[in-house]
């Protein structure tokens, strides 16, 4: 019987108030690790995604969204800029590398990516199997969306899978499947862009006038309205212009026009400039002297978190109030178990133990409390993580789920915290039990 | 000699002195110390044992100034030379009757030799009891736990205070000669306190004090 399993007794004895004082830290540890864990994990994978792209350029627009929409890929775009202005950024001595990017379409609700092969590179992307997109209509797979090597698939078009929109007149094949990176890429599937350009030039082309007589009423919400009557192209039911009437576009306008446009435009340009000054000119350029958005993903990304930095601050402030809760009750309890066991105490001074002996048991039942329950709070904390990092979407593509299930810097230092916490809580009924008038206490029976 | 007092004076708080008798325990020796409630017996038998540091007065230990020692020393050696048994026994009841009675080796940090406890606990009529909780047992059983806690160690000196004040006759009788016989046999000296008349013809040492505090004539 050393002092620590005198204080596994004591625990055992009660319980119910034992477990209370467990489950107060879990709580609060847990809420603390949750909402730093995400914070930081979000926070690296926003940079993770932005990595090696300085300046993003669009069209005018929100930056926000175009940000959201070009790099992270979760919301829509606010329009298309031309070719022109593309080859123009390419040409632009202020800049390394641009890439650009044409958005539009989905598979599945995977979003397809118009894009040159240093997209991938820009991921550090590998294969699992095959390889890159070489002729047109080929296509690589991001790792989420479990397709598989040379599977053929038509797009669709618009941002959501239940587009009727289905560009069928040519099918494209995965010639490669790519690893999982922890970035947006895992979600997406990346082809030339010269494929989508052509899939909805050829649009464009055969498709003109339909699009101009639908024009008017693209919204309305005609179900029945079936336009192979109306133009007779009976030789190919379902082609690149079959245009059924639940035309599902997003929230997001993507009208006709713009989807043709896709012909000879591209929806946003990711830039890596030559220097750190040219990331700071840039912006103030392109913004001033073209018809382009250019906006920094780091900027605008910090600008977002900052304002979500309230939520977490109200949670956070959630979790320490449990923690100072966890502690309240650790001491309240401590202190009573203490009134009970005031003669246990003094008989184990009287069999021979010091004050100090006395002390360390109090202490070691507050550290083996506080200690389980915090524990358990982190592993909860971790838990809760990698569960909404594998079920909610916005989460995707941006955090990995795995980052969730490894033993954080954090965890230790909110461990310490929250021994350091059950130390101090137990540190007022200690020094009263390593106090206790033995000699009164035996006088009175 | 194993244990002496001398002019042992204690003032607490408020209340008057109290003036403690001389005692001197041979080694082996069985003493009983009469006295009604609030004559200071416990308040004696803590300043014997080393708890409480006397306003006035010594007391030797094998000849040595007990007090001399720091408290954690006098802890120490409390848990090595003496064995208590209280009025209302106290067994952590958290724990075993095996873990109570390892107790005194524990907080003493001394090894018992193996066999010592089952030897012990057989001896007391504890065998089957062993591994029960303490609060599980009745007052009897308890009371004998107790008693193999204090012995356990073969302390050169058994304390008991108020042993018998909750039982009857036949009880006392049975409690009183356990006492005495694992005195015997471990040969440690005896010093029971209590104000129970019934033990006085056990005894042929009979220290008295008085309901008041002033010096024992």
């Amino acid at each position: 019987m050393n002092a620590v399993s005198l204080a596994v007794a004591a625990i055992r004895a009660r319980p119910l108030q034992s477990a209370l004082c467990i489950l107060s830290a879990t709580l609060g540890s847990a809420l603390l690790v949750l909402v730093f864990l995400l914070s930081q994990t979000i926070a690296s994978g926003f940079q993770r995604n932005a990595e090696g792209i300085d300046i993003v350029a669009g069209a005018k627009g929100s930056p926000l969204q175009l940000v959201l929409s070009s790099v992270y890929h979760a919301d829509v775009p606010a329009g298309n800029i031309e070719m022109s202005d593309y080859l123009a950024l390419q040409r632009d001595r202020h800049v390394r590398q641009a890439i650009p990017l044409a958005l539009g379409d989905n598979y599945q609700g995977w979003r397809m990516v118009g894009s040159t092969p240093d997209y991938l590179k820009l991921y550090q992307a590998e294969f699992a199997q095959g390889q890159v997109f070489a002729q047109p209509f080929e296509a690589v797979v991001g790792a989420a969306t479990g397709m598989k090597l040379g599977e053929s698939f038509a797009a669709r078009h618009g941002f959501a899978a239940d587009s009727n929109d289905i560009h069928d007149a040519a099918m494209y094949t995965v010639t490669g499947v790519l690893k999982p990176t922890g970035t947006v890429l895992d979600k997406l599937i990346i082809t030339s862009m010269e494929s989508v350009q052509t899939l909805h030039s050829g649009h464009h082309h055969e498709d003109h006038e339909d699009a101009q007589a639908e024009g008017h009423e693209k919204h309305d919400d005609h179900d029945a309205h079936d336009h192979d009557e109306a133009h007779d192209h009976d030789a190919h039911d379902h082609d690149a212009h079959d245009h059924d009437e639940a035309h599902d576009h997003d929230a997001h306008d993507h009208d006709e026009a713009a989807e043709e446009a896709l012909g000879h435009q591209v929806t946003a340009v990711l830039i890596k400039t030559r220097s750190p000054i040219d990331r700071m000119n840039l912006p103030r350029q392109i913004n001033q002297s073209s018809d382009l958005l250019a906006a920094v993903p780091s900027l605008e990304m910090a600008r977002l978190t900052k304002s979500l930095g309230i939520g977490k601050t109200l949670i956070l402030a959630l979790g320490v109030g449990f923690v100072v809760l966890s502690a309240l009750i650790l001491l309240a309890s401590l202190a009573s178990s203490l009134a009970v066991r005031r003669y246990d105490l003094a008989v184990l001074r009287v069999l021979g133990a010091s004050p100090g002996k006395l002390l360390l048991t109090v202490v070691a039942e507050a550290v083996l409390l506080s200690g389980v329950g915090t524990v358990i709070g982190l592993a909860v904390g971790h838990g809760v993580g990698y569960i909404a990092a594998l079920n909610i979407d916005t989460l995707q593509g941006i955090v990995l789920p795995e980052t969730f299930l490894q033993v954080h810097v954090l965890d230790g230092v909110f461990l310490l915290l929250g021994l350091v916490i059950g130390i101090t809580a137990s540190l007022i009924p200690a020094i009263s039990a390593a106090r206790t008038d033995i000699a009164g206490l035996l006088a009175k029976g | 000699m194993i244990l002496a007092s001398n002019s042992i004076v204690v003032r607490r708080g408020e209340s008057p002195p109290l003036y403690l008798p001389d005692l001197s325990i041979a080694s082996g020796a069985q003493l009983l110390l009469m006295g009604p409630s609030g004559s200071g017996k416990t308040t004696l038998l803590s300043v014997l044992a080393g708890l409480l540091p006397p306003t006035e007065g010594n007391v030797l230990l094998e000849q040595q100034n007990f007090y001399a020692l720091s408290s954690v020393a006098r802890d120490r050696i409390r848990g090595k030379t003496f064995g208590f048994i209280f009025q209302t026994l106290h067994l952590l009841p958290s724990l075993t009757v095996a873990q109570n009675v390892m107790l005194a080796a524990d907080m003493a940090k001394v090894a018992v030799e193996p066999g010592r406890l089952e030897d012990l606990l057989a001896k007391l009529g504890l065998a089957d009891k062993a591994d029960r909780k303490s609060a599980a047992l009745s007052q009897g059983e308890q009371q004998r736990a107790a008693i193999a806690r204090a012995v356990l160690l073969r302390p050169k000196l058994l304390i008991a205070d108020e042993p018998t004040s909750a039982l009857d006759d036949a009880n006392t009788d049975a409690v009183v000669t356990l006492l005495q016989d694992q005195a015997t046999e471990t040969g440690a000296a005896l010093l029971i306190a209590t104000h129970d008349a019934r033990l006085l013809d056990r005894f042929d040492t009979v220290v008295t004090l008085k309901t008041q505090g002033g010096p024992v004539s």
